[in-house]
């Protein structure tokens, strides 16, 4: 008897104590995803002068974005990217783009040695350039990860603001390989001195060639020249449009003279 | 056949376990009764400590009960005799560590005839009326025949079944919690930069050929135990006995001994050379009186220092072009460095080492020497001296101390190669002596006294040897921008050094009264520390190549903009002290107990015992203060005292332990209790607070053109003056506690069919006081992330000096942080143990136990300085809250079985086999996005893991990722279809330790092969041949025995905002103190963009673990490897 009751009071303890001993929660609180995808966007325009490039496909994070232009081609519109970072990529339409080293495709890549993807503002506006040719060797600066061959200019962040009543607004780059610094004279507005794929001038203080500058709408004779440079296209400018201007062709140079391999064009692209 | 009997019998009792009384010794109780049971007062009692002839003696009280407390653990005979009775004797009693036997004595009167037994021993020390709390022991016998490869006796205390998988962590708790005394000295490292003495050496304390007995105590409810809320680890060398006993010993092993293939895959093991070798010897220098016992150990494992060294067909340029060749740590540039730096032309010579064929060395030598003195039948006296020289080459330190770390580090790798002077040689040294006099006063009265000092002395040299130079650390870059190559000491070096000096006087005294023991003590011991830590006094150099540096020594640049011919950094950390070139950390602090206890026998069948102990923990000294950080407020209004110590408020810890035979006949027996325990914080916390005052030193970082222009190579190391602008500080809260739990048991113990005894236990934890820091210069979070809803912290450390709205990282500009410990009452832990046991006959015995164990905790202490417990700490909300979440000394599910066998043959042979299993739940883990998601600063955030493309933002990782976010999503998605713990919590933040590695099965075995000879009188001389192989199971099937880690917990990259924060740059000259030119205009808003990387191959991730795949001694998990010894036994 003594013994079952003792046997008992073992049971009733060894319960209550283990269930006593609760489990307890993490105390972490109840996060609030998003429901939906981003609404942020950025906006980017892409114009192809590399001479001797092949057609190329533009991707942002490895998606295809706007058509695929040829050289001396460009979109119709900015097509529209995701905010933050992310990959731009140029490749060309059919096999591998050829060149010294034989590049795959054309990249951003942040810095000369880094492999860092570029980062869009929200609301923003970007062109990207592609320049040069297959033949540009790889840089010599040490593990530098840019391939050679063609390559990205920028992108650049286009000011799209309205300009102001009876005029445009029109910026001018220097996108041929080879060529020589240039000038821009339309009328009364004088571009000067781009050296070839600059997007600023060197000096104090410093001229920023991404920049739009205004015109009033009207026929022009544009007018690109430099050493061994003259070059000219009539073309319309018209109010409220913004546009980029800029110098294609190629020329080598070949120990003292200078082989223009494709002619010198002016060029104007609208992006709006 | 008796030898055999002998060993099982000791091995049973070791296995079955005893609750914890003394920390160095055993005790015998009993009754003496006639025929007819009624008590017999006054009979004697004489037990005989048959090796060594120690006499122990009393005679019983009033009610016919006597004790005999405080007696030598090991084999007695026991001897009772009365006035006109027959005397009886018991022999082969054993006993050990902390075991209390009972024996109960029934004499018939002289010349009769007993018919029947009448000595009932318990033999059982399990089912024992004195056991209450949980506790594993282990024997001297299974420290010889088990597995332990590095003759650890850590690895034994893995027997406990609950044990963690990190050595010395028991019950989910820290590993820094535990109290471990040798001979009932103090032995862990109280500072608590490592568990154990020898810690940062990887040696051991004390050899395992010179312990008798080891004792793991989870809850002892007896109050002279203390300063633990982990475990009580306790340890008692061997004695000398009245026959010399000696041994020669010797173990060894390679990397030819570690398997080389792992579930398939072929990786060779680095090449390694480990010794041990050493000797014992015990006996009398006068026969049952007085005996010694030595021992001597040295061990040494040697690896190559270079496990990436030099191309030697070497390229002859100074700038190499092509970042692929292998050889632009050419010999010949690391060459032309190292003469140029011995050529006395230039006005100064430095030898920087070699850079390639050295070795780094483990080396350490231990020595044990005892002395037991039975100075008459009542008075007993132990001295033992014991001491550790021990070092070990590390290779210079990655970390950047007040500034950048060097790019890619400073270790060897396939890009860097630190010359051999730049290594340091890590020294722990401990000296210990400690006296106990156990006195026996008469059948009522029993004293016991200690008095102990410990000196431990660690400190740095240079590699191989040597006082670091006075000289400065110089990084050279390579071509690729990673370190090339270290000359100079390792910036953490010169003047490192920890000295700690306790002094511990015990005294316990116990009066045994008619069915009450009352023990009443004192416990007190004293620290005294010496800290110094003056990382990159002597100044960091950086230069981006060999030439620069050359060019810098000898035609230093005119040019203040150029960075060629200068260094591109300079750092130093100077004494503000005037005439102190090295300030250190120097400072005192007590911790005394006072205790007493009543074990009250009065009820039948069951003892209890309730106890209640006072610990006053006393910092005794005077800080200087801190006037500039002194009138600062941080967060929340809080103000913080540099030169104030905690409050010294005492400690209470009740404690009730019960002990029920429910049956009557000791074959059920139902124990347990409930207590307070106090523990010791690790030292080095409140060490940081001495260190880090903001008072003893001073700064300067100077980048690029700054440190070109003013800090051109000076071979001496500059010196400066002035406190730094910037400092940061260490306190704890007025209102600190040391650690307390409230901890109960209850468990069953049942002898079963067979022979088999059962127990099953649980135990329940509650933190009281649990630590965790925070940093109270971190201001509070001014916005929540989007898309996710954690609270988002300033993204610069300065605030819009215009709008409040916009406020700094930062409370207090000049201030890098304000560390403050402070308590928490959250975290628990629980276990349940359920265990078998049994002693077959012919020399085997098993044991097989299982364990759960759920712990929670606000901060797992699983570093040494408050800095990397408080930056390591993964969070959602923030590193000041603190939250509770599994703790990282967790292991769920555990199961120990252990087994043993031994067999004598043929005249002169014995073989033994034993095993140990161990399998259980991997470690705990945390899924944490790389980089700051929250802006505190810290690398450090939670995951929330996505049920749906909608609800995270992914990008590509860089340039060279060729996939779209769909693809980068289902990659994801499937990743977290696979992982367990993902895959369940789809929806929720990752808790902290939430996620675990799977199943580990560990088998390690001993295989021991005697030739012995008898010569006479039972003693032998026997030589014994062993083979240890650990993790068996991998030798049989490279697929078994692995070990795995997780494949990636920084599962996700923070990319950036979909909108980051505007910041401008402080032009405000008026507020030179704003210490990061910068502050926000506008604040972080939208989503946060993430990426998900693939592997560095290309292939996406697709499991959550992968095997370790170590290379040397520390990660040898997944291999089996083969130790082989041999060893001389003299007696």
């Amino acid at each position: 008897m003594q013994l079952r009751y003792n046997l008992y009071i073992v049971n009733v303890l060894a319960v209550i104590v283990f269930t006593a001993i609760g489990c307890q929660d993490t105390e972490y609180p109840e996060p609030k995803p998003a429901e939906g995808s981003s609404a942020s966007t950025a906006n980017i325009f892409a114009i192809h002068a590399s001479p001797d490039a092949p057609a190329l496909t533009f991707l942002v994070n490895n998606i295809q974005i706007g058509t695929p232009l040829n050289f001396g081609s460009s979109f119709s519109n900015y097509v529209s990217t995701p905010v933050g970072q992310a990959q731009v990529k140029a490749s060309a339409q059919t096999g591998t783009i050829g060149g010294t080293i034989g590049s795959g495709s054309i990249l951003y890549r942040g810095g000369a040695t880094n492999q860092n993807n570029f980062t869009f503002a929200n609301g923003s506006f970007y062109t990207v350039f592609v320049i040069d040719t297959l033949n540009r060797p790889k840089p010599t600066t040490v593990n530098a990860t840019n391939p050679g061959g063609p390559q990205f200019l920028g992108p650049v962040r286009d000011n799209l603001s309205v300009p102001p009543t009876g005029s445009a607004k029109v910026r001018f780059l220097n996108l041929a390989p080879g060529a020589p610094d240039v000038s821009l004279s339309a009328g009364s507005v004088t571009l000067a001195g781009r050296g070839y794929s600059r997007t600023a001038s060197s000096g104090t203080p410093s001229v920023d060639y991404v920049a739009f500058s205004n015109i009033p709408s009207g026929n022009y004779t544009l007018n690109v020249s430099g050493t061994g440079v003259s070059v000219t296209n009539d073309f319309t400018f018209q109010e409220g449009k913004i546009y980029t201007v800029y110098l294609t062709g190629q020329a080598v140079k070949s120990g003292n003279t200078t082989i223009v391999k494709k002619p010198f064009a002016v060029k104007v692209v609208q992006h709006n | 056949m008796r030898r055999i009997l002998l060993v099982t019998a000791i091995v049973f009792t070791a296995l079955a376990g005893a609750f914890a009384q003394g920390v160095t010794t055993a005790s015998i109780s009993g009754t003496v009764t006639n025929q007819e049971g009624e008590t017999l007062p006054g009979a004697n009692i004489i037990a005989v400590h048959v090796s060594s002839g120690t006499e122990y003696g009393t005679s019983t009280r009033t009610d016919g009960k006597f004790n005999l407390p405080n007696v030598r653990v090991g084999s007695y005979n026991i001897t009772v005799s009365f006035v006109g009775f027959q005397s009886q004797k018991k022999e082969n009693v054993n006993l050990s560590l902390g075991q209390n036997y009972t024996i109960d004595f029934k004499l018939g009167e002289e010349a009769t005839t007993l018919s029947e037994v009448q000595i009932v021993g318990q033999e059982d020390p399990v089912l024992n009326a004195e056991r209450t709390g949980a506790a594993t022991n282990v024997r001297r016998e299974q420290f010889e025949t088990l597995p332990t490869i590095s003759r650890n006796f850590q690895d034994l205390t893995a027997l406990d079944p609950r044990a963690g998988s990190s050595n010395l962590s028991f019950g989910g708790r820290s590993n820094l919690y535990n109290n471990l005394t040798i001979d009932g000295s103090t032995s862990n490292n109280v500072f608590g930069l490592s568990a154990t003495p020898g810690g940062q050496t990887n040696t051991q304390p004390i050899s395992v050929d010179a312990i008798e007995d080891m004792q793991v105590s989870i809850a002892p409810y007896d109050v002279r135990q203390g300063a633990f809320t982990g475990a009580g680890v306790n340890l008692v060398t061997r004695s000398g006995t009245n026959e010399f006993t000696g041994s020669v010993y010797g173990f060894y092993r390679n990397q030819d001994f570690v398997g080389k293939k792992i579930e398939g895959n072929k990786i060779e093991p680095s090449e390694f050379n480990y010794k041990n070798y050493g000797i014992r010897l015990g006996g009398p220098i006068l026969k049952n009186k007085l005996f010694f016992f030595v021992n001597a150990e040295l061990e040494e494992h040697i690896t190559p220092a270079v496990t990436f060294p030099v191309n030697t067909s070497g390229n002859q340029a100074t700038a190499i072009t092509n970042v692929n060749d292998p050889n632009y740590n050419s010999p010949t540039n690391l060459e032309r460095l190292r003469t140029f730096l011995l050529d006395p032309a230039k006005g100064w010579t430095f030898d920087p080492g070699s850079y390639e064929n050295f070795d780094a060395t483990v080396h350490s030598t231990k020595f044990l020497a005892k002395v037991d003195w039975n100075i008459n039948t009542k008075h007993k006296l132990t001295v033992r001296y014991n001491q550790l020289d021990s070092y070990r080459d590390i290779p210079p330190s990655n970390s950047g101390g007040i500034g950048s770390a060097p790019q890619g580090g400073r270790q060897n790798s396939v890009n860097a190669i630190p010359f051999s002077k730049s290594f340091y040689r890590q020294n722990n040294n401990l000296k210990s002596i400690i006296a106990e006099l156990n006195s026996n006063f008469s059948s009522k009265y029993s004293n016991t006294f200690t008095i102990g000092y410990s000196a431990f002395r660690d400190f740095r040299e240079q590699g191989g040897g040597g006082t670091p130079p006075n000289f400065p650390t110089v990084d050279i870059l390579g071509p690729n921008g990673s370190t090339l190559t270290t000359f100079g000491p390792d910036p953490f070096t010169p003047n490192n050094k920890l000295d700690q000096t306790i002094i511990q006087v015990n005294d316990n005294f116990s009066i045994f009264l008619n069915k009450h023991i009352v023990t009443v003590g004192t416990a007190n011991e004293f620290f005294k520390f010496n800290n110094v830590f003056t990382q990159q006094i002597n100044g960091v150099y950086l230069y981006s190549s060999i030439d620069n540096f050359i060019n810098n020594v000898t035609a230093p640049t005119t040019i203040p903009s150029s960075n060629s011919n200068a260094p591109s950094q300079y750092l130093l950390q100077y004494s503000a002290i005037e005439g102190n070139p090295a300030p250190g950390a120097e400072w005192n602090a007590a911790q005394l107990g006072f205790y007493a206890q009543d074990e009250y026998s009065g009820f039948k069948n069951l003892t209890l015992t309730l106890g209640f102990r006072v610990d006053v923990p006393i910092f005794s000294t005077d800080l200087p203060q801190n006037p500039v950080s002194d009138e600062m407020t941080f967060v929340n209004g809080q103000r913080i005292r540099v030169g104030r110590l905690p409050k010294t408020s005492p400690l209470y810890s009740p404690r009730i332990g019960v002990n029920w035979d429910v049956l009557g006949d000791k074959t059920l027996q139902v124990r347990g209790g409930t207590g307070v325990f106090t523990g010791r914080v690790p030292f080095v916390w409140i060490s940081n607070q001495v260190g880090n005052n903001g008072l003893l030193f001073g700064s300067i970082i100077a980048s690029n053109q700054d440190a070109g222009a003013s800090y051109p190579f000076n071979p001496v190391p500059l010196t400066s003056s002035g406190t730094a602008p910037q400092f940061a500080i260490n306190a704890a809260v007025e209102e600190f506690k040391f650690p307390q739990v409230w901890r109960t048991n209850i468990a069953v113990d049942k002898a079963l069919p067979f022979g088999i005894v059962g127990t099953l236990e649980g135990i329940y934890t509650k933190d009281i006081n649990a630590v965790y820091i925070k940093d109270a210069n971190l201001n509070n979070p001014y916005s929540t992330i989007e898309g996710d809803g954690r609270p988002l912290f300033p993204a610069t450390l300065a605030p819009n000096p215009t709008n409040p709205a916009l406020p700094g990282r930062r409370v207090n500009q000049n201030i890098t942080q304000a560390l403050l410990l402070d308590n928490s009452d959250k975290g628990y832990q629980w276990s349940l143990t359920g265990q078998l046991q049994k002693t077959f006959a012919k020399g085997l015995y098993a044991s097989v136990a299982y364990t759960f164990t759920e712990a929670q905790d606000v901060n797992s202490q699983t570093a040494s300085t408050a800095s990397s417990i408080f930056t390591g700490y993964p969070i959602v909300e923030s590193p000041n809250k603190p939250v509770l979440s599994y703790s990282s000394n967790l292991t769920r599910h555990r199961i120990v079985a252990s087994a043993s066998y031994r067999k004598e043959y043929a005249k002169y042979f014995g073989s033994s086999l034993s095993l140990i299993y161990t399998g259980y739940s991997g470690n705990t883990f945390s899924y944490t996005y790389s980089g700051d998601l929250n802006n505190d600063g810290l690398s450090n955030d939670l995951i929330y893991i996505p049920r749906s493309k909608d609800e995270i933002l992914l990008t590509t990782s860089d340039a060279r990722d060729t996939r779209t976010p769909d693809q980068i999503w289902e990659q994801l998605d499937n990743y977290i279809k696979q992982d367990k713990y993902l895959s369940e919590h789809r929806g929720e933040y990752a808790e902290r330790n939430g996620a675990s590695a799977p199943w580990v099965h560990n088998v390690n075995l001993r295989f021991l092969q005697d030739f012995f000879i008898e010569t006479g009188k039972g003693k032998r001389n026997t030589l014994q041949l062993s083979v240890e192989l650990i993790n068996a199971l991998n030798l049989f099937n490279s697929d078994w025995g692995l070990f795995k880690t997780p494949a990636r917990s920084s599962l996700l990259t923070f990319v950036g905002y979909e909108n980051p924060a505007a910041t401008s740059a402080n032009t405000n000259s008026n507020n030179p103190l704003l210490p990061n030119n910068s502050y926000m205009n506008s604040p972080a808003s939208g989503r946060p963009i993430f990426s998900f990387a693939t592997n560095s191959n290309g292939t996406p991730l697709t499991e959550s673990f992968v095997n370790s795949t170590g290379l040397n001694q520390s990660t040898f998990n997944s291999r089996w490897q083969l130790q082989f010894g041999i060893r001389y036994i003299f007696n």
